[in-house]
């Protein structure tokens, strides 16, 4: 290392000579830390639609959604230990879930400002950190309202966190073959929505609920660090970002955008939850609030 | 229509969501495909729509264990699509590539409330209409297509050319 910075003192040009062939991405940092900052107009306007970068967040995206979309999927799990062995209420614990993903939509928000202000990767790790420690709080709750601050609170505010970053970043790469991108991210929260509640419901009658559901986090500890480590914001970040975008409004198109996705995810909740209460008709009732939770492929997602 | 009791226990339901999640991944995927090479995302975000709210009215006719089946199938694939071709539909709508994350923050805000009010309102209606799910499907499906309706607009205010990819 210390050659290659003798060669950076001399100039870009020395280094480019000097260096040789089999190490050609020595000789292309050294170039890229000799070049001025060419990246501040002309490359930022055009996405690379494609490439090993580009292609490496759509994986962090894929892995990212799995656990902002996918990992609130176990929840349906959780609601039937919690009534069955914790004899809690039913509806009063479906409202932990409801305000799981009430705070999780809400908390895009944040996460969309702060990923253009440059905070991306920042959202992403503390998302993670929060859904952590909010998974290993779940295991050793017992009490109403540690459970909520654990699942509802917690892993609410942190699922919420890392959505909106992998989104923006991997939408930043792509132009022709955006929604292809964006889309394949997507398709994480499936992964997701697979891999933790079975997990958790296979783990359970062996280990017992509090190591499954420790188990379970530590799943999401190798996808998150996998995620958290590919991504890479492309744009430098925009300055004087805040956290709501008033001149939005103004735009006739987006906001007619906003009212019609509104709707369409007012009835889509319910369709999807209903998959499991029309299917069985006599299955605590009481559950109706509840069960949607199981199904939940993703407020966002 | 409320299928009869015994048909479906709690555990064989389970069947019915992971076939409603297994083919939604691949159903996301295609429709990126779809709006890139053909369609265009916004409209393929309406399409998918308006796929779902046919799907939601065509729940009213499934009385069989074998048809729910179908219909998760069905419903799997057309709300995959729509979720997965909303977040593309939104990106193209932003001109500035550094704002792309308020934005679509912003929308996600937005519905937060609309996710919220769901379920609860789907109960008051299965609940008005003594415990028969025959209403709240209607009105699922309606409240899709009045999502359709909006959505046009917006749709015909980026460009009034119909036949456009946009």
């Amino acid at each position: 290392m210390s050659s290659i910075k003798d060669l950076e003192k001399k100039g870009p040009e020395v280094t480019v000579t000097v260096v040789p062939i089999s190490h050609s991405q020595v000789s292309l940092s050294s170039v890229e830390s000799g070049t001025p900052p060419a990246s501040e107009k002309g490359e930022e306007d055009e996405a690379p639609d494609g490439g090993w970068v580009a292609w490496r967040q759509v994986i962090a995206g894929h892995f990212i959604n799995a656990i902002s979309c996918g990992y609130s999927a176990t929840f349906g799990i959780y609601q039937l230990y919690y009534t069955e062995a914790l004899n809690l209420p039913a509806a009063q614990i479906a409202w932990i879930g409801s305000f799981q993903i009430f705070l999780n939509s809400l908390v895009c928000l944040l996460g969309g400002s702060l990923s253009d202000a440059g905070y991306a990767r920042h959202c992403v790790w503390a998302g993670s950190l929060c859904v952590l420690i909010g998974t290993f709080m779940t295991s050793i709750a017992t009490e109403y309202y540690q459970i909520f601050l654990a699942q509802g609170v917690l892993q609410g505010l942190g699922l919420g966190l890392m959505y909106m970053p992998s989104t923006s970043v991997v939408s930043s790469y792509f132009k022709r073959k955006r929604s292809l991108a964006l889309t394949i991210a997507s398709a994480g929260t499936g992964t997701g929505a697979i891999v933790f509640p079975a997990t958790v419901q296979f783990l359970i009658p062996k280990i017992g609920f509090a190591w499954a559901v420790r188990c379970s986090g530590f799943v999401a500890v190798v996808i998150c660090v996998i995620g958290c480590i590919l991504l890479k914001p492309r744009l430098a970040p925009r300055k004087g970002a805040a956290i709501v975008d008033v001149s939005a409004f103004k735009e006739i198109p987006y906001v007619l955008f906003a009212v019609g996705t509104w709707f369409f995810y007012w009835a889509l909740y319910f369709g999807f939850f209903y998959v499991r209460i029309t299917s069985i008709p006599y299955y605590i009732s009481s559950l109706v609030l509840g069960l949607p939770i199981t199904n939940r492929s993703p407020v966002s997602h | 229509m409320t299928l009869p009791g015994g048909v479906f226990t709690p555990t064989t339901t389970v069947n019915l969501l992971l076939v409603t999640n297994a083919v939604s991944t691949p159903a996301r995927v295609f429709i990126g495909w779809i709006a890139d090479n053909h369609l265009g995302p916004f409209n393929t975000y309406i399409m998918s729509v308006a796929s779902l709210a046919v799907t939601l009215f065509s729940w009213t006719a499934v009385t069989t264990a074998p048809g729910m089946y179908i219909w998760a199938v069905a419903f799997g694939i057309t709300n995959g699509a729509a979720q997965a071709a909303y977040v593309g539909a939104i990106a193209g709508l932003t001109k500035d590539p550094k704002r792309i994350g308020i934005r679509i923050g912003m929308i996600f805000g937005i519905i937060s409330f609309a996710v919220l009010a769901g379920p609860p309102t789907a109960g008051s209606i299965i609940d008005a209409t003594g415990g028969t799910y025959h209403w709240a499907q209607v009105w699922g499906g309606s409240v899709e297509l009045l999502a359709v309706v909006i959505l046009m607009v917006a749709r015909w205010f980026v460009a009034s050319d119909l036949w456009v990819a946009v």
